[in-house]
């Protein structure tokens, strides 16, 4: 019985999750003007939405334990690079600002790099030099947008 | 309509064979090719990892560039399946199932040549259709009202849901998931910010670029960092004497080609189908009209032929509902319209008399970038064998730089790349439950378009539902949402009930 549930986990996860979106943004459209239905208000559209969502929920739910396993897909999907990957982008949203695209982006790239399997320090920070200048040329000086480029 | 289909044709060619008409174009089906021979890359990635660049450029170029990636894509998508037995696009699963045993047979020229002549073909009169067909369309629907609008729409998003990969059911809830983030932002009628949890940066409604990359491009960068697919299969070498195709097998390639195009024409024009359906859709016809059908799976050169024109005609013929109604019919059309809708174009039956540049200049692109491709994928097909062995933690990082400066240059925003980190964590999250992304994409941009053709029928019609059922066209695609609704519910009870 467990390992039957557990192969049917990722539709009840995601039956549970549609439900879950479905009730708050219930909640939330009842905040707006509902209107009639000769002249819908803001709060109209979004409840029918939302009432959509939690039935096909209930739906998936009972779809879910009668229909054959499906079983996550991990195919590549670890922990560790969606880590890193959100953690490079972030450096760059923290670093563009103060410091300038070029600084930013040998930041996002260097971090990157850890993604894969591949540690080579000194490749990894010879990328990320070359790639912050080309972006740095495509983005300022060919598509002429204003950005900071290098600044401490 | 002012002009005959040919002055309208000679305008369109003087937009794609201007310096700036031929840059982009070309840049759209290399670029398309390339990520369509690396397998673990989409077209529905590049396109969004190249949206950014296209807010900087002229509309016009910008979607003869986009639509470039996407067909370059297929052609590319059928090589990586035919050498490697590895599809770069789902379009391309079932070019494999003929093309790799032809491979094995030593015969990797020949189906490499074919399918570049098959997508040529499908493309062109594909190409020819769009021209023919878009502006009669577009002025049937000068007549439509909201109640038209209204029902098109929904079959798009019930036919897309029901006819993708996915269990019907998931598709749905992405559907109606797209749709409530489509609405976050200000209500255009009442000025009331809606989902929006007093965040100012919420009130022009979530960032398309951002939704898209997130669902699509950072899950694919991510999987593809840990060395992505194993590339070290060695493909074969190809030369040209080998892909020449004898008479007999032009004979038996020519008709195969003709009904793939017909078929994808037909999937491609209908909102909610695509190129997905009408391959796998002319695979079967294919054997079923066969006078060999054992043929099929093992190397048939009619199981390549057929699929590939189906798949190109219908990426072309996907602009008609796209460039006559503003209705997008895929994910990928969604985001060329997007782009439009930033540029301040307004997609609709006027776009042609409006921008006739424009469309006609998309049309005469068509032709030069399929000769583009036949270019690329016929003689330099060696190159393209090469790329499979690039190694890949050398690409993403650069890709991931590619994608962050991009989104930030839209209107630099820093707010957007948290967007798009919780867009691409949701994209992983669907990944990981099996949710199908484009499907949420769709319901994205047509969610508010929905709402607001729902809401002016009702206004017009007093709140009367028949509306829908007593004007034709509004009952007809009624009816065929209907058909298939129903047609899906007793088929997955029966297999409730079996059980």
């Amino acid at each position: 019985m467990t390992t039957k549930l557990r192969e049917r986990l990722p539709d009840l996860v995601g039956a549970l999750c549609a439900i879950l979106v479905g009730l708050l943004a219930l909640r939330e459209s009842y905040t707006y003007d509902m209107g009639s239905l000769t002249n819908m208000g803001p709060g109209y559209f979004p409840s029918l939405l939302a009432i959509g969502m939690i039935v096909l929920g209930l739906l998936l739910v009972f779809t879910a334990l009668r229909m054959p396993p499906a079983g996550f897909v991990r195919d590549g999907l670890s922990l560790w690079p969606v880590m890193i990957i959100c953690a490079s982008l972030i450096a760059f949203a923290l670093l563009i600002e103060r410091f300038g695209i070029i600084p930013a982006i040998f930041a996002s790239v260097f971090l990157s790099t850890f993604a894969s399997d591949n540690r080579n320090i000194p490749r990894s920070l010879l990328l990320a030099a070359i790639t912050a200048l080309c972006c740095a040329g495509l983005f300022v000086y060919l598509l002429g947008l204003s950005m900071k480029v290098f600044a401490i | 309509m002012s002009g005959s289909i040919l002055d309208n044709l000679a305008l369109g060619f003087a937009v794609a064979m201007s310096y700036e008409g031929l840059l982009y174009c070309g840049l759209g089906v290399l670029l398309g090719t390339m990520v369509g021979v690396l397998p673990g890359l989409g077209s529905m990635a590049t396109l969004a990892m190249l949206m950014p660049i296209t807010y900087h450029i002229d509309p016009t170029f910008a979607v003869i560039m986009l639509s470039g990636i996407y067909y370059g894509a297929a052609y590319g998508g059928s090589t990586a399946s035919i050498l490697l037995n590895m599809p770069g696009t789902v379009t391309s699963v079932v070019t494999a199932l003929d093309g790799y045993p032809m491979a094995k047979n030593g015969q990797a020229g020949l189906a490499l040549f074919i399918t570049a002549i098959a997508s040529f073909v499908g493309s062109t009169l594909g190409a020819l259709m769009l021209a023919v067909l878009t502006v009669p369309l577009a002025g049937v629907a000068m007549q439509f009202g909201p109640q038209e609008y209204f029902m098109l729409m929904s079959f798009a998003l019930v036919a897309a849901s029901l006819l993708s990969t996915g269990r019907p059911v998931k598709s749905l809830i992405t559907v109606m998931f797209g749709m409530l983030l489509g609405i976050v932002g200000l209500d255009l009628n009442t000025g009331t910010a809606r989902f929006a949890f007093d965040m100012p940066e919420f009130f022009d409604g979530l960032s398309l670029v951002a939704l898209a990359l997130g669902l699509f491009g950072l899950p694919e960068i991510i999987t593809t960092a840990r060395g992505g697919p194993d590339s070290k299969l060695g493909a074969q070498s190809v030369s040209l004497r080998s892909m020449l195709p004898s008479r007999e097998e032009w004979k038996r390639s020519f008709f195969p080609m003709l009904r793939g195009t017909g078929i994808g024409a037909f999937f491609g024009a209908l909102p909610g189908t695509g190129g997905t359906i009408a391959t796998f859709m002319s695979y079967t016809l294919e054997t079923r009209v066969s006078k060999h059908p054992e043929r099929f799976g093992k190397g048939a050169i009619e199981g390549v032929a057929a699929p590939e024109a189906a798949n190109n005609a219908a990426i072309q013929t996907a602009f008609i509902p796209t460039m006559s109604l503003g209705i997008p019919g895929d994910a990928v059309m969604a985001m060329i319209l997007g782009v439009l809708i930033v540029h301040g174009v307004i997609p609709g039956p006027l776009l042609i008399t409006e921008r006739p540049e424009m469309f006609w200049g998309l049309v005469a692109s068509f032709v030069v970038g399929n000769i583009l491709l036949v270019i690329l994928n016929i003689p330099m097909v060696g190159l393209w064998v090469r790329l499979l062995r690039v190694p890949y933690h050398l690409l993403f990082p650069i890709m991931i730089a590619f994608l962050v400066v991009g989104i930030y240059s839209v209107r630099s925003s820093v707010m957007d790349i948290y967007m798009l980190v919780i867009f691409g964590l949701l994209g992983i999250g669907l990944r990981l439950l099996r949710f199908d992304g484009s499907t949420l994409l769709l319901g994205f941009v047509l969610g508010p378009m929905l709402e607001e053709h729902f809401r002016r029928s009702m206004v017009v019609t007093m709140g009367d539902f028949s509306t829908f059922l007593e004007r034709p066209i509004a009952a007809t695609f009624f009816g065929l949402t209907m058909i298939l609704l129903v047609f899906f519910s007793v088929n997955s009870l029966r297999k409730l009930l079996r059980r």
